[in-house]
C-alpha cells in the first residue's frame, strides 16, 4: 500500500473512466433498446424479414442481402434512440452542469460508443435466426459472408452516427431527420440521374445497397470492400462524436480520424477497382449455354440442367413438368424433352430478351415455395407447368422483334411506327432499330385452351393459382386485353374455356383431347372451333370480342406458328 | 384569453425550428427531383421524402416545456393549440410549396391529373397536346394527411402538464409509414400517375386524413381529453402524477 493511498484510502475505490464508460453502456444499451422508435422499428422489421422471404424458396446469396434489409429498419429505429441518450448530457444548455458532473463527457460518449454492442448483438442474433430458419428450408447457393455481416455493421453504423449527431446537434428532431436523411441518400444514389452518369457504382456508397432486378450472379456486388467502407465510416462517426467536447487527447483523436479516413478510401477505391474490372456481358456469357457449367439429371425422359448451386430445385422441377406429359397425348412434344435454368427473374416473363434460349422448357433462378395457389411467387410452379403444357401443343417460343419503321406520308413528313417480324425475319441492317421484344400470340388459337387446361390439370394449387388470377378480371373480356403467362400472352377468354374444362371429370375432357388431339394443336383450328369440339358452348359475346380483337389488336401481334 | 391575444405568445412558443429544419431537406429533395427525368412518376421519390420530413417536424409543433404554467392560466388548450396548428401549417405549407415549385420543372403542374380519355381521334384531327402533369393537388394531400396524422398522434399521447409527445409522434408516424408501404395495393395509400389504385389511394389518405383530424380535434378539448385519455392510455394519469 503506497503512503498516498493510505491518506486518501477513497481513491482507492474511485472508478477508471473504463470502468465507469463501461457502466455506463450498460445503462444506455438498457435504454436504448427499450426506447419506443428501437421497439417499434424492431417489430416492422420482424414483419418485413417475414414479408420478404415467405413467398420464395430460399436463395442464400440472396438471403445474404435481402435479410439486411429489415435490419436497416431496425438500426433507423436505434438511431432515433441513441441522438436522444446521445443528448441528455446537452440538453440544459448549461456548461456548468457538464463542469460539475461526476463523468466527464468524454467518458459519457464512450459509454454511449460501447453500448452499440448490444443493438449488434441483437441484429445479430435477429438476422442469423432468420438466416438459420431458410437454411432449414432446402436452400440453394451459398451466403455471402460479406453480405450478411453488413447487417450487424449497420447497425452499429447507426447507433455510432446517433451519438455523433446527438453529441453536435442535441435537439429532439436530431435523429428523426437524420433518419429520413440517411433514406434520402439511399434513394438520391439509387437515382437515374445518378445511374446515367455513373452506373451502378453510386448505389454502393450508401449504407446499404438493396438487391437489384437482376440475379445476384450477374450483378456488381463488391460486398467486401463495402464492408470495409462501412467499418471505416464507423471509426469516422466514433471519432466525430468523441471530438465534441473538452478531451485532453485532441492527436489521438485526429490520428483516429485520419486513420478511419483511411479505411474509408480503401473501400471506396475497392469499389471503383471492382467496378472497372465487371464486365456484365462476360459475366453473363459464364452463366449462359455453352459456358455455364450445367448440372443435369433426366427424369421421365426429361433432361434438367440447373446452374451450379441450384439442383437440388430439380425435383421441384419435374413434379410441375411430369404431370402435364402424363395428362397429355404420348406424342405432345416430341423433340428437345429439357428443361434448362437461365440467369433471368421469372421464367423469362418480359425482362430478359437479350437471352437466347435454346428449345426447350426456360426457368430462372427465382422458385416459389410452399403449398401455393394463392400467391404471386407461384407463378413459377404454375408457369413452369404452362411452358411444357405450350411447347406440348407445339406453340413455338420464336421471339418477336418491334423494330421501329419510318414510312413517309403524303406531304413528304416521315412517321415512325412499330412493326413486328419474327426475329429471323429481320432484315440485315437493321438490328439497332429493334425496339424491344416479345412472344409470339396464341389470340384464338384452341391449342391455347389445351395448353392453359393441361397446366391447370397438375394440381389443386395450379388450378387454385388460374382462378385466382383471373378473379374479378371479368372486365377484361370484351377489351382485348393480354393476360402474359410465361413466354406467351394469353387472351382472357381462353383462359375461361380452360376453367369450363377443369370443372369437367378429368378422364372425360382427356379423352377428348387425345382424340381430337391433331386439329387442336393445329395452329389454324380457332378458340371457338376447339370449344365445339370439346363439347363446351361459346361464352355470350365470343363473336363480338374476336371482331373486335381482330380489328383492334391484330396489327402488332404475329400468330404464333 | 381571446384568440388573438394567445397568437404572439403561442408562437413564439411553438418549436418551429425542425419544421425549418426539414423545409431545408423538403427544399434539397425538391431540387434533387428537378435533377430526374422530366416524368412525375421519377420524380416522386424524393418528393415524397421531403414530405415526411415535413410531417416529422409537425410532430414536435404540441411540444411545450412551459405546458406546466400554461395550464393555469385562462386560456383554452384547443385555443392554444389552433394557433400552434395554424402556424405550423403556414409554415409547412411555405417550403412544401417551394418544393414542389423546384421538383416541377419541365412538367405540367396539375391540381388534380385528368382521367384518360376513351375517345378516337377522327382523321385529320391534331393529335392532342402530350400532357405531363405534376399531380400538386395528390401531394398537397398526402403532406396535410401526414403531417395531421403526426398530430393527432402527439394530441393523443400528451399528458397534461407535461406536454412533450414529439417523440412518441415521431416514432409512430415512421413505424406507420414503413408499415403503410407494405400494404396491399387495393388499401395502400401511396400511387403513381397512371396506376390501377391512383383513385383507390386518395381515397385511403382522405379517410386518415378525416380520422386524424377528428382524433386531433377531440383530444384537444381540454375536459374531454382527459376523460378519453383515461379510457385509451390508463396509464397515462398515474404516470403524470409520478413525474
Amino acid at each position: 500500500m503506497t503512503l498516498t493511498e493510505q491518506h486518501h484510502p477513497e481513491t482507492s475505490l474511485r472508478p477508471t473512466p473504463w470502468q465507469v464508460a463501461v457502466q455506463l453502456a450498460k445503462v444506455e444499451s438498457r435504454r436504448i433498446l427499450l426506447h419506443p422508435a428501437t421497439l417499434i422499428a424492431f417489430a416492422v422489421a420482424v414483419y418485413a424479414m417475414w414479408a420478404l422471404h415467405n413467398v420464395e424458396a430460399p436463395v442464400l446469396n440472396r438471403v445474404s442481402a435481402s435479410s439486411v434489409l429489415p435490419v436497416l429498419i431496425f438500426a433507423a429505429g436505434l438511431l432515433i434512440a441513441t441522438s436522444e441518450a446521445s443528448m441528455r448530457v446537452w440538453k440544459t444548455d448549461q456548461s456548468e452542469a457538464l463542469d460539475v458532473a461526476p463523468t466527464p463527457p468524454r467518458v459519457r460518449t464512450i459509454g454511449l460508443l460501447l453500448a452499440a454492442l448490444a443493438p449488434v448483438l441483437v441484429a445479430v442474433a435477429f438476422q442469423g435466426a432468420a438466416v438459420m430458419v431458410m437454411t432449414l428450408d432446402q436452400p440453394v447457393t451459398a451466403i455471402d459472408l460479406w453480405d450478411v455481416l453488413a447487417g450487424p455493421v449497420l447497425a452499429a453504423w447507426a447507433v455510432i452516427l446517433g451519438v455523433a449527431v446527438g453529441r453536435w446537434v442535441p435537439t429532439r428532431f436530431t435523429g428523426p431527420l437524420t433518419v429520413v436523411a440517411m433514406v434520402s441518400v439511399l434513394v438520391i444514389l439509387d437515382m437515374y440521374f445518378l445511374r446515367r452518369r455513373f452506373g451502378v457504382l453510386p448505389r454502393w456508397f450508401g449504407p446499404f445497397v438493396p438487391l437489384d432486378w437482376e440475379p445476384v450472379e450477374i450483378s456488381f456486388r463488391p460486398t467486401r470492400e463495402h464492408l470495409i467502407y462501412l467499418l471505416g465510416l464507423v471509426g469516422v462517426f466514433a471519432v466525430v462524436a468523441l471530438l465534441r467536447g473538452p478531451s485532453g487527447r485532441r492527436t489521438v483523436l485526429y490520428g483516429a480520424l485520419v486513420a478511419s479516413l483511411v479505411v474509408v478510401g480503401i473501400g471506396v477505391q475497392g469499389q471503383r477497382a471492382a467496378y472497372a474490372l465487371f464486365d456484365r456481358a462476360t459475366v453473363l456469357a459464364s452463366y449462359m449455354p455453352p459456358q455455364a457449367d450445367y448440372i443435369c439429371a433426366r427424369i421421365g425422359g426429361v433432361e434438367y440442367c440447373a446452374l451450379p448451386g441450384y439442383e437440388r430445385w430439380i425435383e421441384e422441377w419435374a413434379a410441375n413438368v411430369g404431370p402435364v406429359l402424363d395428362i397429355a397425348p404420348q406424342d405432345a412434344w416430341p423433340e428437345s424433352r429439357q428443361v434448362k435454368q437461365y440467369p433471368t427473374r421469372l421464367m423469362d416473363q418480359g425482362q430478359s430478351f437479350e437471352l437466347t434460349y435454346e428449345p426447350g422448357v426456360a426457368t430462372g433462378l427465382w422458385w416459389s415455395r410452399g403449398p401455393g395457389g394463392v400467391r404471386q411467387a407461384d407463378a413459377h410452379k404454375f408457369g413452369m407447368s404452362l411452358g411444357t403444357a405450350g411447347l406440348a401443343v407445339g406453340l413455338s417460343s420464336e421471339r418477336i422483334a418491334g423494330v421501329w419503321t419510318e414510312v413517309r406520308t403524303g406531304d413528304g413528313e416521315g412517321e415512325y411506327y412499330l412493326e413486328f417480324v419474327p426475329v429471323d425475319e429481320v432484315a440485315p441492317g437493321v438490328e439497332d432499330e429493334i425496339s424491344y421484344y416479345r412472344y409470339c400470340d396464341t389470340m384464338h388459337q384452341g391449342r391455347a385452351v389445351v395448353a392453359l387446361w393441361l397446366a391447370g390439370s397438375v394440381s389443386d394449387s395450379h388450378r387454385q393459382y388460374l382462378d385466382n388470377r383471373i378473379e374479378g378480371m371479368n372486365e377484361w373480356l370484351d377489351n382485348g386485353q393480354y393476360y402474359p403467362w410465361y413466354l406467351w400472352e394469353f387472351k382472357i377468354q381462353e383462359v375461361y374455356y380452360a376453367r369450363q374444362l377443369l370443372d369437367r371429370p378429368q378422364p372425360q375432357v382427356r379423352s377428348l383431347v387425345s382424340e381430337h388431339w391433331a386439329t387442336l394443336t393445329d395452329p389454324a383450328t380457332t378458340t371457338a372451333q376447339a370449344v365445339r369440339l370439346l363439347g363446351m358452348d361459346l361464352l355470350p359475346g365470343h363473336e363480338e370480342w374476336t371482331e373486335l380483337d381482330l380489328e383492334h389488336y391484330s396489327e402488332g401481334a404475329v400468330r404464333c406458328r | 384569453m381571446s384568440l388573438t391575444g394567445l397568437v404572439r405568445p403561442v408562437v413564439r412558443a411553438t418549436p418551429l425550428t425542425p419544421i425549418l429544419s426539414a423545409g431545408v431537406l423538403a427544399l434539397v429533395m425538391g431540387w434533387v427531383a428537378s435533377l430526374q427525368p422530366e416524368d412525375a412518376n421519377s420524380r416522386m421519390s424524393p418528393i415524397r421524402l421531403g414530405i415526411l420530413t415535413l410531417a416529422l417536424g409537425a410532430a414536435f409543433l404540441f411540444d411545450d416545456a412551459a405546458s406546466g404554467l400554461a395550464t393555469v392560466t385562462p386560456s383554452k388548450l384547443w385555443k392554444r393549440r389552433l394557433v400552434r396548428v395554424v402556424a405550423g401549417y403556414i409554415a409547412i405549407g411555405a417550403f412544401l410549396t417551394g418544393a414542389l415549385l423546384l421538383g416541377s420543372s419541365g412538367l405540367d403542374p396539375v391540381w388534380a391529373v385528368p382521367e384518360p380519355e376513351s375517345s378516337s381521334i377522327e382523321a385529320g384531327e391534331d393529335l392532342p397536346e402530350p400532357v405531363n402533369p405534376f399531380p400538386i393537388g395528390r401531394f398537397v394531400l398526402e403532406a396535410a394527411t401526414l403531417a395531421t396524422f403526426a398530430l393527432a398522434v402527439a394530441s393523443v399521447a400528451s399528458v397534461p402538464g407535461q406536454e412533450q409527445p414529439g417523440k412518441a409522434a415521431v416514432s409512430v408516424l415512421l413505424g406507420v409509414y414503413l408499415i403503410s408501404w407494405m400494404l396491399p395495393v387495393p388499401i395502400r395509400p401511396w400511387s403513381n400517375v397512371g396506376w390501377e389504385n391512383w383513385t383507390s389511394a386518395a381515397d385511403v389518405l382522405l379517410a386518415v386524413l378525416g380520422v386524424s383530424g377528428l382524433l386531433l380535434a377531440i383530444f384537444s378539448w381540454e375536459a374531454r381529453q382527459r376523460r378519453l385519455r383515461t379510457l385509451i392510455w390508463p396509464f397515462a394519469r398515474s404516470k403524470a402524477a409520478n413525474r
